[in-house]
């Protein structure tokens, strides 16, 4: 699938996938793609800006540690993070439901419109 | 450290023939990263480890194709600096804006001792009397403080808890940056100058006054440089 496709959905994959627990930049990447089985296969460049602006916001808390003999940076939830994962887990579902009526992927109102 | 010793001790792990394709790649977003030399290191870092674990996620016929392959996932080093460079100019701007709201207070209050300590009619009035007194003297001051107070407050909002409480566009607070820090320049040297004028009396408060606001004149006027250099860098 396209970044594009995905532009505006990012931050709650993001936020979704660090729900688990702290994890690295990569292991991140790893994860979305994992979890969507395959279809979520980002640029490596758009997933670490992402992480960056999501600290910046105050959702992730980012933190260095040693992991495979080198520095490597790990990302974590938020109060304000798991917050903000919530309300867009409630905002997609209401959007994902209203995609699906109006396109016929599950909606009663669809077939009965006739 | 270098860009060049930094990119290059990144990917020392690395299978030698890979190790000059990482570090080139590496290189080049050091060069178009923008910020501190410490904010670009923490994000060549971060960004090695990534490509390290790309590589060795990544199959090909020999280690360099494998560095190149794991590479292209990265994307472009200079497109991949660009989304990081609102962050960077975000910590500029919120570096420059703390600095000057955390040390205006002890400068000032050392600048009130060092102008206003002195005939016993002067040093036995109370502080709203010397500092009407201060502003008296050098009514540019007042003005210049109104202006810089609020900017470095705006500043400090480009990155970090004050980011989250006054969410701002980091151009503009590396502007406010950029405004604080030159104003703050302009104060220090204001109150050295006024100093320096003869018919002063000289203290060791004064002596202290002058040196830390020559190194806050040199501090701040960098700091705002780099706000500028980052806030018009397009």
């Amino acid at each position: 699938m396209r970044a594009e496709v995905l532009k505006g959905h990012l931050d709650g994959l993001l936020l979704s996938v660090l729900e688990q627990g702290p994890i690295h930049g990569y292991a991140v990447i790893e994860s979305l793609r994992v979890r969507s089985g395959g279809a979520f296969d980002l640029p490596t460049g758009t997933v670490y800006p992402a992480l960056h602006r999501l600290e910046r916001a105050g959702l992730v808390r980012g933190s260095w540690s040693t992991g495979a003999g080198r520095r490597r940076r790990c990302y974590e939830l938020t109060a304000a993070g798991r917050t903000a994962l919530a309300d867009q887990r409630v905002s997609w579902w209401q959007f994902a439901g209203a995609v699906s009526t109006v396109m016929g992927g599950g909606g009663p109102a669809w077939t009965t419109a006739t | 450290m270098d860009d060049r010793h930094l990119t290059s001790s990144l990917v020392a792990d690395l299978d030698p023939s890979a190790r000059p394709v990482a570090a080139g790649y590496l290189r080049e977003l050091a060069a178009a990263l923008p910020g501190s030399r410490r904010d670009r290191s923490a994000i060549l870092t971060e960004i090695a480890d990534g490509l390290i674990e790309q590589i060795a996620d990544t199959d090909g016929p020999n280690p360099a194709t494998v560095a190149r392959t794991a590479i292209r996932g990265f994307g472009d080093p200079q497109h991949l600096a660009a989304q990081f460079a609102p962050e960077l100019t975000g910590k500029t701007a919120h570096r420059t804006g703390f600095g000057l709201v955390s040390s205006g207070p002890f400068i000032g209050a050392l600048w009130l001792l060092a102008l206003t300590s002195g005939p016993p009619a002067v040093s036995t009035a109370s502080l709203p009397e010397r500092i009407i007194g201060l502003f008296a003297a050098l009514p540019v001051l007042p003005v210049l403080l109104l202006i810089i107070v609020p900017t470095a407050l705006v500043a400090t909002a480009g990155a970090g808890r004050a980011a989250w409480v006054l969410p701002i566009a980091t151009g503009t607070a590396c502007l406010a940056g950029l405004v604080a820090g030159v104003g703050c320049a302009v104060v220090d040297l204001t109150l050295v100058v006024h100093a320096l004028l003869p018919g002063g009396a000289w203290s060791p408060f004064l002596v202290a006054a002058i040196t830390i606001s020559t190194v806050r004149l040199i501090v701040a006027g960098a700091a705002a440089r780099r706000c500028g250099r980052l806030r018009f860098a397009g």
